[in-house]
């Protein structure tokens, strides 16, 4: 029924791709209402005992914004790298348009009325986890690395070695002192 | 912080967090020297690490979805998922975790490192739910007394037990060898081997019982086998017998699904446990003679191609004689495994040592001994059973929630038992807009109503005891089934009648004509029915036929009458205050007993309690009858039935304790396909099968908006571009339909829910993002249906409790409206304006049934009726032909042209056939249509009936109350 692909998001994914960060602002707004729908289908569709599987959901977005023929992914652990990175860009900037709206600021887009239902929840901190993640990654990439496949992209501890080329027991031992320090930046704020 | 700083804190950090407390500080001590801040730096980080162990473990986006959701995921009762695996490269206590073995329902085994004895281990955590009740603790460390004398060398061996973070794990030998389960799938085990596992069997069978402690849950998935021998494993399940402790609040030998009722492995459960009555020692040896009996003849003693056929199996059938399998079967081994086998446990074996004896007794005196070492330290023979015990509080742990006042006397604490019934083989089942599945009260049989894909609805008739299942003769069109309270007859709702069957005969008759019901009936003892008749409220009539008089009316709707047990009260859900009243046929006056906040769904009455739905979870809330009151607080059963239309929701509970529900919103799944005049059909259609309210083609044909249905039960308007085939959706708070265009195609009207209720009309461009505004005022419910060619007014439907649903004319500049003066006290609806604005075709069903009528716009004058033999969805073709289906599905045409003094209206002709046509809910959303023409009349879209590949089947709940326990 819908093929997906769009020639416009793929140009802007192949130039941020490249490097243009400004193709990422322009490619956040089509692809959220694409995630948007994804979602809502993944939701309404999941059956009772299959948890979501996010590496599939981002696995689908992909596959339906690009026409991947012209995207060349040299790999899948790349793949997986620039889905995760895409993903957190996604989520912030869904966290702080979010954020802004409780705080009375910004355009009210019917989209996000719906995530703007949820007062208690701390839009907040996935803002704050963020900049904790960007302090972090100035001192140590792969952490920052390993914590963006594994909390944005939902990667298994297996396939955040296999991207990142190291063993298990590196990517464990990551994560472990990764997810100390960013709690202990979260509190300190 | 500079790269090599860190590096230096990473170093340090990793040494530390692999020392234990003392050593760390010393360490520490030695390592930083001076530098105090290092020290600082390090020894906050470690604070942190014990802290962080639940930190950022679920993925961002899965809880960010049901954040950015709420509410579809509130209704879809989603439940936060874990990532399997997730402990790998954890360390718990001084074990290294390293990779999954297995994940199950009641925890995930792991492969671990003892990083003091460098050895293997396996590592058992128990799910997260487990509470840290100071009661339960204290439960567990009273029970870890009892059971620490316990060690048998064909039982998995316990090493450890710990809790760390909230998480209580297990530490067991790491078994170097595979499955029963897995050696069978291979063949039968030679007699001797068999012989000889089952002697080591029922030896740890023997010593587990003699303890008080039944494992429950004996299958092949739960024997190792091993170069010693075999071993038991999870006896995590055992429950304390009699003999010792009260026992724990539950227990429950299979797997827990996330609404909490078991679906697993049937095949070696005991007759009395499958009737969800308490096990003991001769539970698990009815499950050891399936056990034995499967490893000599590599087949399941007790089998079928369906859950419930299983269930029948163990409950009424025999097993193939072994001796006809396995030819040298000794007679007394046969004769000992019937006696396991024998369906009254009162006539096995009484306990595991008799059984031992006459096995080894059976065995060559000289081959074979019991392996193994009795002599394992005190140590470890308590953690061996403070695991066992800490599985069984973890088990009870799993179920526990507050209990409520309820009767005790009703309660067990027997664990929830269900399974799933398919419908009969091409037949889906179909609910539109009632109640589409009903059990007998005895609980004998469930009728549901279903469809094959090309035929009419019908009523199915299925045995809940025998394989017997075959549709009831002359109930096509049938909907909303109810029983009689003797069982023997059901009464239902067809082509605007109410009828009866009787089960054993077939035989049918009428009861009541020209009614009209989506809110449930009921029957009782004395052959008086109560059903809802829209839309005057509830009424009454016998079960013989005769005069209909009402008996509950009010504003808004009454639905889901359900009588007591003296026959003469009834409750019922009364739409306007959200409440259940309770009414008799004496004419009391109505009373409430309970008020919802949001609302109300169907209702079901059973002795003691009504059950009730609110938001997608059923409730059970006890009642006293002879006070006519609630009793108690409700409890919450399970999660995960939608609620759609007028409160209805698939579920049914019979007085013999069982329930029966399908979790899945109402509606007719369509397709939508294209055809040509001559009947063709031409691609592509719009797949996959959806339940639509409403869709319309734009002007120039190239787009399409239709509301259409999700899993959850709501609704929403998208927009579809033919060309493109792609689809983008309009509405987001699932409560939007029936859209319509704007001549213009640049604009369209749908129905949307408003701040409150009714739903009212928006108009909203399709091009952009700006917001819908509301489009006039209206008291009633109001659907739009069509847009006049000037583009200035809007016809729309409107519901009213006294004249039915009645079209309305609405100008699009200042929202003033109109009633057209043709109105009837019948149904007027689907209402479509010609090309020149001069005449509007509608459906009106004063003469009993739906027919297509024209009449001058909008003054209303010169009525005619078009169509003969039935007719809806009318459409035009310009201002010269007037098409619509009749009453068999037929694509109708019949030109118009205007005369001088009248309309000329030809005689409609048929142009194809279109059996499977989905039927629109009309009652709901008076504009919905069944086809929409290209505006030049060549070929139309029409909405086929299709079945929904993912329709879940119906799941039986055997002893509903044991859910009173959770």
């Amino acid at each position: 029924m819908v093929s997906g692909a769009s020639p416009h998001i793929t140009d802007l994914l192949l130039a941020w791709n490249q490097g243009d960060d400004q193709a990422l602002d322009r490619l956040l707004p089509l692809v959220h209402d694409e995630l948007h729908k994804l979602a809502h289908r993944y939701i309404a569709g999941e059956r009772p005992g299959h948890p979501l599987q996010t590496t599939a959901l981002v696995n689908e977005a992909y596959l339906r914004l690009i026409d991947s023929s012209r995207v060349r992914w040299q790999n899948r652990a790349h793949f997986f790298a620039v889905s995760a990175q895409l993903m957190r860009r996604i989520l912030v900037d869904v966290a702080r348009a979010r954020h802004k709206l409780k705080r009375g600021g910004g355009t009210i887009q019917v989209a996000l009325d719906e995530a703007a239902v949820v007062a208690q929840e701390p839009s907040a901190d996935l803002v704050a986890l963020d900049e904790a993640l960007t302090t972090l990654a100035a001192f140590d990439e792969r952490k920052s690395k390993v914590v963006e496949l594994r909390f944005f992209g939902g990667l298994s501890v297996e396939e955040t070695a296999e991207v990142l080329k190291v063993s298990t027991v590196t990517v464990m031992r990551d994560w472990g002192l990764a997810k100390a320090w960013l709690l202990r930046e979260l509190e300190r704020k | 912080m500079t790269p090599e700083r860190w590096r230096e804190i990473e170093r340090l950090y990793y040494a530390a967090v692999e020392r234990d407390a003392r050593d760390r500080v010393a360490f520490l001590n030695e390592a930083c020297g001076d530098d105090e801040e290092l020290h600082r730096e390090v020894e906050s980080l470690f604070a942190y690490h014990g802290k962080a162990n639940d930190f950022m473990e679920r993925p961002a986006i899965t809880a960010d979805l049901a954040r950015l959701f709420p509410i579809a995921s509130a209704v879809r009762g989603i439940q936060e998922s874990s990532v399997p695996g997730r402990f790998v490269g954890r360390v718990f206590g001084s074990y290294e975790v390293q990779a999954l073995i297995a994940a199950g329902g009641m925890g995930e085994v792991y492969r671990a490192l003892d990083t003091r004895l460098n050895r293997t281990v396996a590592i058992k955590t128990l799910p997260a739910q487990l509470s840290d009740d100071p009661d339960r603790q204290e439960r567990l460390r009273r029970e870890a007394n009892i059971v620490s004398s316990l060690n048998h060398p064909h039982i998995c061996t316990l090493y450890d037990v710990g809790i760390q973070d909230g998480i209580h794990y297990l530490v067991m030998e790491h078994i170097d060898g595979e499955t029963l389960q897995a050696r069978l799938g291979r063949g039968p085990l030679p007699l001797a081997h068999a012989l000889e596992y089952a002697i080591q069997m029922c030896d740890a069978l023997d010593k587990a019982h003699r303890r008080g402690v039944i494992h429950r849950d004996l299958k092949p998935a739960n024997v190792m086998v091993t170069k010693s021998g075999v071993k038991l494993l999870d006896f995590g399940l055992a429950k304390i017998g009699r003999a010792n402790a009260p026992a724990p609040d539950a227990s429950h030998a299979l797997t827990l699904t996330s609404d909490g009722t078991i679906l697993g492995t049937f095949q070696y459960m005991a007759p009395e446990q499958v009737e969800g009555k308490d096990a003991d020692a001769r539970t698990d040896i009815f499950a050891f003679g399936a056990l034995v009996y499967e490893m000599i003849t590599a087949r399941t003693a007790f089998d079928g191609p369906t859950q419930a056929n299983v269930i029948g199996a163990i409950l009424k059938d025999e097993p193939a004689p072994i001796i006809e399998i396995v030819r040298n079967v000794p007679v007394a081994l046969d004769r000992a495994l019937a006696r396991c086998l024998a369906k009254d446990p009162d006539d096995r074996w009484q306990t595991a040592n008799d059984l031992l004896f006459e096995l080894q007794s059976l065995a060559s005196p000289a081959a074979i001994r019991v392996r193994g070492s009795r002599g394992l330290s005190r140590r470890v023979e308590r953690a061996l059973w403070m695991a066992f015990v800490i599985a069984t509080i973890a088990g009870a742990g799993l179920w526990t929630r507050s209990r409520d006042v309820g009767p005790r006397a009703q309660t067990t604490d027997a664990p929830a038992i269900g399974y799933t019934l398919a419908p009969a083989d091409g037949v889906a089942l179909y609910s539109i807009h009632a109640a589409s599945l009903a059990l007998s009260p005895d609980g004998r049989y469930i009728v549901y109503v279903g469809a094959r894909a090309n035929g009419p609805t019908q009523l199915w008739l299925r045995s809940l005891y025998s394989q017997d299942e075959h549709a009831l003769p002359g109930t096509d069109g049938a909907s909303a089934p109810f029983w009689s309270s003797d069982s023997q007859w059901i009464g239902f709702f067809a082509a605007k009648s109410l009828k009866k069957v009787r089960i054993s005969s077939g035989l049918t008759q009428v009861i009541a004509t020209n009614v009209q019901n989506e809110g449930g009936a009921a029957w009782n003892a004395n052959g008086v029915i109560v059903f809802q008749d829209w839309p005057i409220g509830l009424s009454r009539v016998s079960a013989q036929g005769g005069q209909v008089t009402p008996v509950a009316t009010g504003e808004g709707n009454q639905f889901w009458p359900q009588f007591l047990g003296d026959g003469q009260h009834f409750i019922y859900a009364d739409s306007v205050s959200r409440s259940i009243r309770i009414a008799s046929l004496d004419n009391d006056p109505p009373r409430t007993v309970m008020t919802f906040p949001v609302r109300i769904s169907s209702l079901v009455y059973v002795p003691g309690y009504i059950l009730f739905i609110q938001d997608g979870s059923l409730f059970a809330r006890p009642f006293d009858e002879t006070r006519l009151e609630f009793s108690g607080e409700a409890t919450r059963l399970l999660d995960g039935i939608p609620v759609t239309g007028p409160g209805q929701a698939s579920f049914s509970v019979s007085a013999s304790g069982v329930l029966a529900y399908w979790p899945h919103p109402a509606g007719v799944p369509a397709t939508l396909r294209w055809f040509g005049r001559d009947g063709r059909e031409s691609s592509p259609a719009i797949n996959p099968p959806a339940q639509y309210a409403g869709f319309a083609l734009s002007p120039d044909a190239q787009r399409l908006v239709f509301s259409r249905a999700a899993k959850n039960g709501g609704a929403d308007v998208w927009l579809h571009d033919l060309v493109e085939g792609r689809e983008h959706q309009l509405t987001f708070d699932g409560a939007a339909f029936t859209p319509q265009w704007s001549p213009d195609g640049a604009r369209i009207v749908f129905t949307g829910p408003g701040e409150n209720p009714p739903p009212k009309m928006f108009i909203r461009n399709v091009t952009d993002t700006s917001p819908a505004s509301r489009f006039g005022l209206a008291t009633t419910p109001n659907f739009a249906s069509s847009w006049t060619a000037d583009g200035r007014s809007i016809v729309s439907a409107r519901i009213d409790p006294a004249t039915r649903n009645d079209l309305w004319v609405q100008r699009v500049q200042d929202g003033a409206a109109e009633r057209l003066s043709f109105n009837t006290q019948f149904n007027e609806a689907q209402g479509r304006v010609s090309s020149d604005n001069n005449w509007i075709a509608y459906v009106t069903d004063e003469s009993g049934a739906d027919e297509v009528w024209v009449a001058r716009f909008p003054s209303g004058d010169g009525r005619r009726q078009v169509s003969v033999g039935g007719g809806t969805s009318p459409q035009w073709v310009g201002s010269r032909e007037i098409l619509y289906i009749s009453g068999n599905n037929q694509l109708m045409a019949a030109s118009f042209t205007e005369g001088p003094s009248d309309a000329n209206i030809g005689s409609p002709r048929a142009l194809f056939s279109i059996p499977n046509v989905a039927e629109t809910d009309r009652l709901l959303y008076p504009t919905t249509n069944s086809f929409v023409a290209t505006s030049n009349g060549q070929r139309f879209l029409v909405a086929i009936r299709g079945t929904d590949p993912n329709a879940p089947p119906i799941n039986i709940v055997v002893n509903w109350r044991a859910l009173l326990n959770r």
